[in-house]
């Protein structure tokens, strides 16, 4: 049994070597721009001094993602800004793990701005169920992260996986163009809106889920104040209106504000005209553009 | 926006029992065969025994009193009959055995599909009845071990099996875990004495059963899950496709259904030789034979073999007229059908089997004579391919009924299967089909790829086992190359399974 044992953990000892070398390799072929690709890890550096971080959901990185977007922020806010929030409607659980990652490669942020979509406080689609798992290049630390965070065995797999195909492993830079589509009066009809905020509420106001999550974040806050950097949290426009989670999640921060230093700035209603936007509750390019210069600027440039 | 997806996305499911292709069963698996090992033998059927009734009750707990009940029924009436010298009364004893048995069987397989069937022929005579219906779900592996137990009292009653006076060791014949819940359907001769034989650890014994073990979730995980994401939405949905899709997906689902139950006959032999435990083989190359009659010579061999001990012997067999022997093949098909699923479709594919049986033997004299005329008899390798390609069209004709859910369904699709053939002739019109099966253009094509790769690469590979074990070749070979083909095997299984914990098609029979 001692020969067996042993020439198993052999094979597989090997394999491991094998599969960790390539993925070392991989990784150290990838550096992107912040506006070329999905990842937040692979357009984080080390050792730079930002002005402001943003986390948050695909609500967000829209302003980040695409360069016109970057460019307009950063001019208007004159700030150097790294965004951080994930793409494909990102939660809670990602935005902490991007966050804790930005300090251990040495980072340091004036501001951290956070948007929160009351929805990624109930789902666990957002948050262990995410996406980043395939964008996302593999790190030991990230992966510890994941099992911490209590990401399926199934994901974790997935996460490793999926570094061995010819599309990770070959990919080049993926800038987007600029968001220019643009909704009219009659693509925002309630049927819709409903349809929008059903799939993003696929687990219903489970509170035992919100409860997991609202101590997450309450972590990336002590996390960003720890590092002395000020804490902003807004909810970003949309035309969905309230949504169902919204009064928890106000509750949530004004208990939460008794005990940490942040700012809360609800945005959600400020920006009604469809133009605007490029579905129901992403601007496109002109409303980021809007966003930035009439409500992110007059907060943050004080 | 880079599309990173797997080949497979791994997604959270709700559990669904302990399947070999878990990460519960990677770890159940290891830890009983430590325990085995280490423990005293004396112990070993108990450590079994406990450990199959866990596997079980990973499906739903309340289900192991079945096992609980079938086993009683058998052990008991393994000792009357024993003890018994009256013929009656041992005729009697093996009757209620089977009879309770099969009532099993009828209570949580087949009540609604008879009372359906019933409720159809009054209607058609004018009479509405509704009978109560059965909300029972279906047991799993109930249709293997039921037939595993009846086996072994046929066997006592016929004298051809010692009764197993160790209450332990029958109940572990009953629920051996390897085996409960999709067989091979085991033989009271062949495994009651190895169960309470001590088996050593043996290196070479082990390293074959793992081996075994990963080729089985190679055919599972690479080849047959990967077909189940192509074949399903066609079967949900026939009307939207054309003839040569159908044509596509039902050959696809052939492999599917065969790699599925092949893959996990492999995953269970493999386990049971790593205790020591010799079980029979299931299959055998079945898409290499040359007749329907070969063809269950090959597959689902203990099932087959089963049938013909106990229904096609006992009938006569064919040492009976020639009108007795078609009546005989035609009703073990027919049965064989319906063991398969309480539905009309298994039915008629089973009755198409049997009568395939019999063209095939009717025809047989008019074929010799043809082959010889067109001289195809000089050319013996064109002529056995023909014949494979024949038996396998046979095969997959049949199949349409296995698939589908419904009558409707299968005559939907039998009606378009040689219709309106749209042969895509590049690489957009194939990329065209992948959303009408719901899944993205690049995927469907990489996937239709990859499928198409796989089960070339099993045909060589079982080409090459109609020759001799591979395994056997493979342990001959420096080990460097062993180590290769073994990481060339778990890298496979990596990057290429399909691990959505999809059930094996065989658990829902």
């Amino acid at each position: 049994m001692k020969r067996l044992l042993f020439k198993l953990i052999l094979l597989a000892s090997a394999n491991a070597a094998v599969g960790l070398a390539i993925l070392q390799l991989a990784d150290a072929r990838h550096s992107f721009e912040q506006w070329q690709t999905d990842s937040v890890l692979l357009a984080t550096p080390r050792d730079t001094a930002f002005d402001m971080v943003i986390l948050g959901a695909s609500r967000v990185k829209l302003l980040t993602r695409i360069r016109s977007n970057l460019d307009c922020l950063q001019r208007e806010l004159r700030m150097k800004v790294l965004g951080m929030a994930s793409a494909f409607g990102g939660g809670i659980v990602p935005a902490q793990m991007y966050l804790s990652n930005f300090y251990e490669r040495g980072n340091t942020a004036g501001i951290v701005l956070i948007s929160l979509p009351p929805s990624i406080l109930f789902s666990r689609g957002p948050n262990q169920d995410h996406k980043i798992v395939y964008y996302e290049p593999f790190r030991f630390d990230f992966l510890l992260k994941m099992v911490r965070h209590g990401f399926g065995y199934r994901r974790i797999i997935t996460y490793v996986r999926s570094k061995f195909t010819p599309a990770w492993l070959l990919q080049r830079p993926v800038p987007l163009a600029n968001a220019w589509r643009t909704l009219t009066p009659e693509d925002v009809t309630p049927r819709r809106i409903q349809m929008r905020i059903d799939s993003m509420y696929t687990d219903g106001l489970d509170e035992a889920r919100f409860k997991e999550y609202a101590k997450v974040f309450e972590d990336i806050l002590g996390m960003a104040r720890g590092h002395g950097a000020r804490v902003v949290v807004i909810f970003a426009p949309t035309l969905l209106g309230e949504e169902p989670g919204t009064p928890k999640v106000r509750s949530l921060l004004a208990e939460l504000g008794k005990r940490h230093a942040f700012e809360f700035y609800d945005f959600t209603n400020v920006l009604t005209d469809p133009s605007l936007y490029a579905d129901l509750d992403h601007l496109n390019s002109k409303g980021a553009e809007q966003f930035v210069t009439r409500y992110l600027k007059p907060v943050l440039i004080k | 926006m880079l599309e990173c997806r797997a080949s497979g996305e791994i997604q959270a499911k709700t559990d669904k029992g302990m399947l070999f292709n878990s990460l519960r069963f990677f770890v159940f698996f290891p830890i009983v065969a430590a325990l085995y090992f280490a423990i005293p033998h004396r112990f070993r059927w108990f450590l079994l025994l406990v450990a199959s009734y866990y596997f079980y009750m990973c499906w739903r707990v309340r289900y192991a009193v079945l096992l609980v009940i079938s086993t009683l029924i058998d052990y008991f009436a393994g000792l009357i009959l024993t003890k018994a010298t009256s013929r009656r009364v041992r005729l009697l004893c093996l009757v209620l055995s089977l009879g309770a048995n099969l009532t099993l069987l009828f209570v949580f397989k087949y009540y609604n599909f008879f009372t359906h069937a019933f409720e159809s022929v009054l209607s058609s005579c004018g009479m509405n009845v509704a009978l109560p219906a059965s909300a029972f779900l279906l047991p799993v592996g109930i249709s293997f071990y039921t037939l595993q137990s009846m086996s072994y009292t046929i066997d006592v009653y016929c004298g051809r099996q010692p009764v197993e006076r160790h209450p332990g060791i029958f109940g572990l014949y009953v629920v051996f875990f390897p085996q409960l819940v999709a067989g091979p359907i085991e033989r009271a001769p062949n495994l009651l004495p190895q169960l309470k034989l001590e088996h050593r650890f043996d290196y070479d014994r082990v390293t074959n059963g793992l081996k075994l073990i990963l080729w089985g979730l190679f055919k599972k995980t690479v080849i047959a899950d990967r077909l189940g994401m192509l074949v399903t939405p066609v079967y949900d949905n026939p009307a939207a496709f054309d003839g040569l899709i159908l044509t596509v997906a039902t050959v696809f689902f052939a492999f599917q259904v065969y790699c599925d139950f092949s893959g996990y006959s492999d995953i269970a032999i493999g386990t049971a030789e790593v205790f020591g435990v010799k079980l029979m083989q299931n299959f055998r190359r079945p898409f290499f034979a040359r007749s329907i009659a070969e063809l269950w010579q090959r597959w689902h061999i203990s099932l087959t073999s089963w049938f013909r001990d106990y229904v096609y012997i006992p009938l006569g067999g064919n040492r009976v007229p020639q009108w007795r022997w078609y009546f005989n093949v035609i009703v073990v098909f027919l049965l064989s059908g319906l063991w398969h699923g309480a539905n009309w479709t298994f039915l008629i594919w089973g009755g198409l089997h049997g009568f395939f049986v019999l063209a095939g033997s009717v025809l047989r004299p008019l074929r010799t004579r043809l082959v010889s005329w067109i001289r195809l008899d000089r050319l013996l390798g064109t002529l056995h391919v023909l014949q494979v390609l024949t038996t396998f069209s046979l095969f997959c004709l049949a199949l349409v009924f296995f698939r589908a859910k419904s009558l409707s369904t299968a005559g939907a699709v039998l009606a378009r299967l040689f219709h309106h053939w749209r042969v895509p002739l590049s690489i957009e019109a194939l990329q065209r089909i992948g959303p009408k099966l719901n899944l993205q253009a690049d995927f469907f094509v990489k996937e239709l790829a990859l499928s198409v790769l796989f089960i070339a690469f099993l045909v060589c590979v079982q080409m090459v086992q109609e020759r001799g074990s591979i395994r056997q070749r493979l342990a001959r070979q420096p080990v460097w190359v062993r180590f290769g083909v073994y990481s060339a095997g778990l890298w496979v299984l990596f990057l290429f399974g399909v691990f959505q914990q999809k059930e094996f098609i065989y658990f829902t029979f």
